[in-house]
């Protein structure tokens, strides 16, 4: 693609709605281990 | 974006900029979507993906686009047929006409721009194999978030 002209200005410019970042995994709890109930001597 | 491009003493614009550019689609040879893909190179733009250019600082680089569709239709000189088969010569099934939103660094030209980043508007039509079934699947593929 060609025929543009000419460049004349330089700008930058920082669009209004940045992409959103990713979805963060929140990990779930792990249930408490279960403490093994002691056998009876 | 990298804030060690930007130059002491320069403004820095909230927005975009919309430009009209041309790409290349091509119908892969097995039953997938459509691909487009750049006019210069075999870049590929896909779906709700941002663009990401080479430096517009140097040279020619950067992603291009017209001021507007009389611009573009200029540079052509109103015929995309011509287009259509120097598409054809790079394997590709013909061309799409359409517009972006720019942003990052860009250089303004006469008649266009080159930009850092880019991601497309709309498609206003095709030329080529299968034109309308390339515009209606790039569509539907490329706004489907945006129309939900």
């Amino acid at each position: 693609m060609a025929e543009i002209g000419k460049p004349e200005k330089r700008r930058v410019l920082v669009p209004e709605e940045t992409p959103a970042p990713a979805p963060q995994v929140v990990p779930q709890p792990k249930s408490p281990a279960k403490v093994p109930e002691r056998e009876p001597a | 974006m990298n804030f060690l491009d930007f130059r002491a003493g320069e403004t820095i614009e909230v927005g975009t900029q919309t430009a009209y550019r041309f790409w290349r689609y091509v119908f892969p040879p097995y039953d997938a979507p459509v691909r487009l893909l750049s006019w210069v190179s075999d870049k590929r733009w896909r779906p709700l993906q941002v663009v990401e250019g080479t430096t517009p600082d140097e040279g020619e680089q950067g992603i291009h686009g017209y001021r507007t569709m009389d611009d573009l239709m200029w540079s052509i000189r109103d015929d995309p047929g011509r287009l259509v088969i120097r598409s054809q010569i790079s394997g590709c099934d013909g061309v799409v006409l359409g517009s972006i939103a720019m942003w990052g660094i860009i250089w303004e030209h006469a008649r266009g721009y080159r930009a850092q980043f880019a991601r497309p508007l709309s498609f206003i039509s095709g030329y080529g194999k299968r034109n309308a079934e390339a515009l209606a699947e790039l569509r539907a593929s490329f706004f489907r978030e945006a129309a939900r």
